[in-house]
């Protein structure tokens, strides 16, 4: 189980060192189920997900588990059925005893590499793995048994991790979107600023809306590409995030009818809170600011596709372990501090949505602000460098 | 709906030359320049961007405080760090937002008796050219007043004064910067209405053909009488309106005209290039409209269309209609079969530019999106290099003349500043 372990710490930073955001241990469970007892379907090691700069949405699985009795290139065959359910693109199987070449090739055939442990080693030092990934928490099944095992719990904050660990993964990105944000904004009074676990659950889930957000803006893009037209915009998202122009007349001519039964009846039980500014159309909370922060990313959407790495490095580098021996750019090589703006923006948006920007801005916001104050001295110290050598070169 | 000026970019231009006038922070209006060129950009050093704004934007270094002060409390911007890495974090919305929030601010920060009067001349000229005297005595202004007004709009470039036949009027550069002469002497003899008339249906009917006021004497459904048919006609004779031209075999040369562009030198509202890339546009879609075997119904949906899919539908004129927007690579031609043709939107962010332009025009909506942005400035400021040297690159957005200032003007301004490095920051 430990080799298991150790595989798996692997895989997840093979995977982060070609741009994914990794997950470990990804539970999978029907959606629609209508027991009342949750029926675990089957889990994925390792989960890989990416926006690559292209804006083209890729996701990677590994499983790394030694099974008795059960083939390699079975294995295979239930993996790539997996592959197909969550929309994986490519998928990788480490087992322990070298498969036979048939085996290999059949799985190859299915979209799927298959590894021994030894050859599992040369590809890891062959494909670009970064460096110092080792010495950092967040591929440590340790540091993630901390994050999980450790929030307190609450009641009303059920619903928020059920989803946070069972419903995210098989969802829609559009529909992802949508609950991340809004579970946590139906949980904004359960949750504790004073509590690390729940800082830390609640960037969690800033980064899976993250994820989320640039999956939106990689499908509008081949769409729309920028549109600078706020009403267009306003039209292209609604109909997105409800799932299609249709459900969105469908469900908006509903809210109307809401609001207009809470406020327009005398009789009705409601009253219209004094000076609060009446919704007309569905929107998520704060619209105005998802707009503009849709319309910010777009203005570098190449960029804006490292942020969910840099809140998982804020996550378990600097909130959950206080790991200041690793810098940003020993995780992500190429990170920019635009990029980090950009978190900040989408964190700020996340917050504000879910009305904890007061509870929970300073602590997040400032790690993020820090983290690229020092990336901005590595640059300027790298520039001067660069004119140095430039000048003794002359 | 070009008659612009109040709540918008162009008073906080205004604002901001007459501010810095009279030795006053230009804090809004110079803090609007700033946002423009400042938004969605990268965080950028502090003191990068105090050295660029002098240079660039003309905001002294003692004002640059004030400036980024009021970026932040009106949320457009964040500053973190301190000393050497003291950093602005542009956090500067998109959309009417920036606009209608400056505004808001510009407001708060209060306007003059002065500033007031000369927005409400530019506002009075952006239809036609007036007579000094007449504005004068409908402001109640005494003349040291109007002159110190006038003084203060050639300096900024937004008012000129022209004498035709012993008579003075005065012109706005923003909206006639060509031939402000031609369009002095148009007014002085056909009278002010008329001319009004004329213009304001030119400008919320941009690309009208020629052929079509010629043979209808109408613009868009609206009558002119004969003497706003011969004004019509004398400024296009004059060269006072841009009329690019289409040529097909099918319906021969169609003149199309517009308004020339809005802005100068000094206060650039739109890109000359990009307007340009405008009317070429319009007038493709114009040609459709007027002279197409198919017309066009809604010509926005047109540019539209281009925008969201990238390309529009085949057709068998598409070949000539869409030539002149080739010719500025705007699109390109791509043949699908025997003659038919597809404009397909050669994508790169300066022709998304000059679509939203258009379809900002064919709506007869305010130019917003385009207003006061420099391209140059943003690659200044956000060059990796020296900022002496990046600025060295892009000669033109440093030869911005200086405002002349009578000596007692300078005086007031060096006594403010001295007052201001007295109360410290």
């Amino acid at each position: 189980m430990e080799k298991d372990a150790l595989q798996k710490r692997r895989l997840g930073e093979l995977f982060w060192s070609w741009g994914y955001l990794t997950h470990y241990n990804v539970k999978l469970f029907d959606p629609r189920s209508a027991g009342s007892a949750r029926e675990e379907l089957t889990d994925v090691d390792v989960l890989g997900h990416k926006v690559s700069p292209n804006l083209h949405e890729e996701r990677v699985c590994g499983d790394c588990r030694t099974l008795k009795g059960m083939s390699p290139i079975n294995r295979a065959f239930w993996q790539r059925g997996v592959m197909d359910y969550l929309r994986i693109s490519r998928g990788y199987i480490v087992v322990r005893k070298p498969p036979t070449e048939n085996h290999k090739q059949t799985a190859h055939d299915l979209g799927i590499t298959l590894f021994d442990d030894q050859t599992f080693d040369i590809y890891r030092s062959k494909l670009g793995l970064i460096p110092k990934l080792d010495t950092m928490k967040m591929f440590k099944k340790e540091s993630w048994d901390y994050f999980q095992n450790n929030i307190p719990s609450r009641q009303g904050l059920s619903s928020l991790l059920s989803y946070r660990y069972y419903g995210y993964w098989t969802d829609r990105p559009n529909r992802a979107l949508r609950f991340t944000l809004m579970e946590v904004f139906g949980a904004r009074d359960k949750l504790d600023e004073k509590q690390k676990h729940h800082i830390a659950l609640v960037l969690d889930s800033a980064t899976h809306f993250s994820s989320s957000f640039l999956s939106m803006i990689a499908e509008l893009f081949q769409i729309h590409a920028v549109t600078d037209n706020k009403e267009l915009l306003d039209d292209y998202l609604k109909a997105y995030i409800y799932g299609g122009r249709e459900v969105y007349a469908h469900l908006n001519q509903i809210t109307k009818k809401l609001i207009q039964l809470k406020q327009g009846d005398q009789n009705t039980l409601y009253k219209e809170e004094e000076g609060k500014e009446r919704p007309t159309d569905l929107s998520l909370p704060e619209w105005d600011t998802f707009l503009q922060l849709y319309r910010t990313l777009l203005e570098a959407p190449g960029i804006a596709v490292e942020v969910p790495r840099i809140l998982r490095f804020a996550l378990f580098e600097r909130i959950l372990y206080n790991n200041d021996s690793v810098k940003l750019m020993d995780a992500i090589p190429n990170i920019t501090t635009h990029a980090v703006k950009l978190s900040a923006d989408v964190v700020t948006y996340f917050l504000k949505a879910s009305q904890l920007l007061q509870k929970f801005g300073k602590d997040i916001i400032t790690v993020l602000d820090d983290l690229l104050l020092s990336l901005k001295k590595e640059d300027e110290a790298g520039i001067l460098a660069k004119s140095q050598h430039k000048k003794q070169a002359k | 709906m070009y008659t612009i000026c109040c709540g918008s970019a162009s008073l906080l231009f205004i604002v901001s030359y007459n501010k810095s006038f009279q030795a006053r922070n230009s804090v809004s209006g110079n803090g609007t320049r700033l946002a423009v060129h400042i938004r969605g950009g990268d965080a950028i050093s502090y003191h990068k961007l105090k050295e660029h704004s002098a240079l660039l934007f003309d905001i002294s270094k003692l004002a640059f405080d004030s400036v980024l002060r009021v970026l932040q409390d009106i949320g457009f911007a964040r500053v973190i760090g301190s000393g050497t890495s003291k950093t602005v974090v542009p956090t500067v919305p998109y959309f009417d937002n920036m606009y209608e929030t400056l505004g808001s601010a510009a407001e708060d920060e209060g306007l003059n008796e002065l500033e007031q009067m000369s927005i409400h001349i530019v506002n009075s000229l952006a239809v036609c050219p007036r007579s000094k005297g007449e504005l004068a005595s409908s402001l109640g202004t005494d003349s040291p007043t109007m002159e110190r007004i006038l003084r203060i709009g050639k300096a900024g470039s937004y008012i000129n004064e022209v004498n035709v036949e012993d008579e003075s009027l005065l012109v706005s550069p923003l909206y006639f910067a060509e031939k402000p002469e031609e369009f002095a002497r148009v007014v002085k003899k056909h009278g002010e209405a008329s001319v009004s008339k004329v213009f304001k249906l030119l400008r919320q009917n941009p690309g009208w053909p020629l052929s079509k006021l010629m043979q209808t004497q109408e613009i868009a459904g609206t009558g002119l009488s004969q003497d706003e048919f011969q004004i019509a006609m004398v400024i296009v004779k004059k060269g006072l309106v841009q009329p690019p031209e289409i040529t097909t075999s099918y319906s021969g040369t169609n003149e199309f005209l517009f308004t020339p562009p809005l802005g100068t030198n000094r206060i650039l509202v739109v890109e000359k290039e990009i307007y340009e890339k405008a009317m070429a546009c319009i007038s493709c879609v114009r040609q459709g409209e007027h002279f197409g075997h198919w017309n066009i119904k809604w010509p926005s949906a047109i540019i539209r269309a281009l925008l969201n899919y990238g390309e529009l539908k085949p057709t068998t004129l598409a070949k000539e209609q869409y030539r002149p927007m080739c010719i500025r690579g705007i699109v390109r031609l791509q043949k699908v079969r025997g003659d038919w043709w597809k404009p397909v939107l050669v994508d790169i962010p300066e022709n998304r530019r000059a679509l939203l332009l258009a379809l900002e025009m064919l709506g007869g909506g305010e130019v917003l999106t385009e207003r006061g942005y420099d391209s140059d400035s943003v690659k200044a400021i956000y060059s990796d290099s020296d900022y002496t040297e990046a600025i060295r690159g892009y000669g033109n957005v440093v030869q911005r003349k200086k405002i002349p200032k009578p000596r007692q003007e300078y005086e007031a301004e060096i006594d403010n500043l001295l007052f201001d490095v007295q109360k410290g920051t």
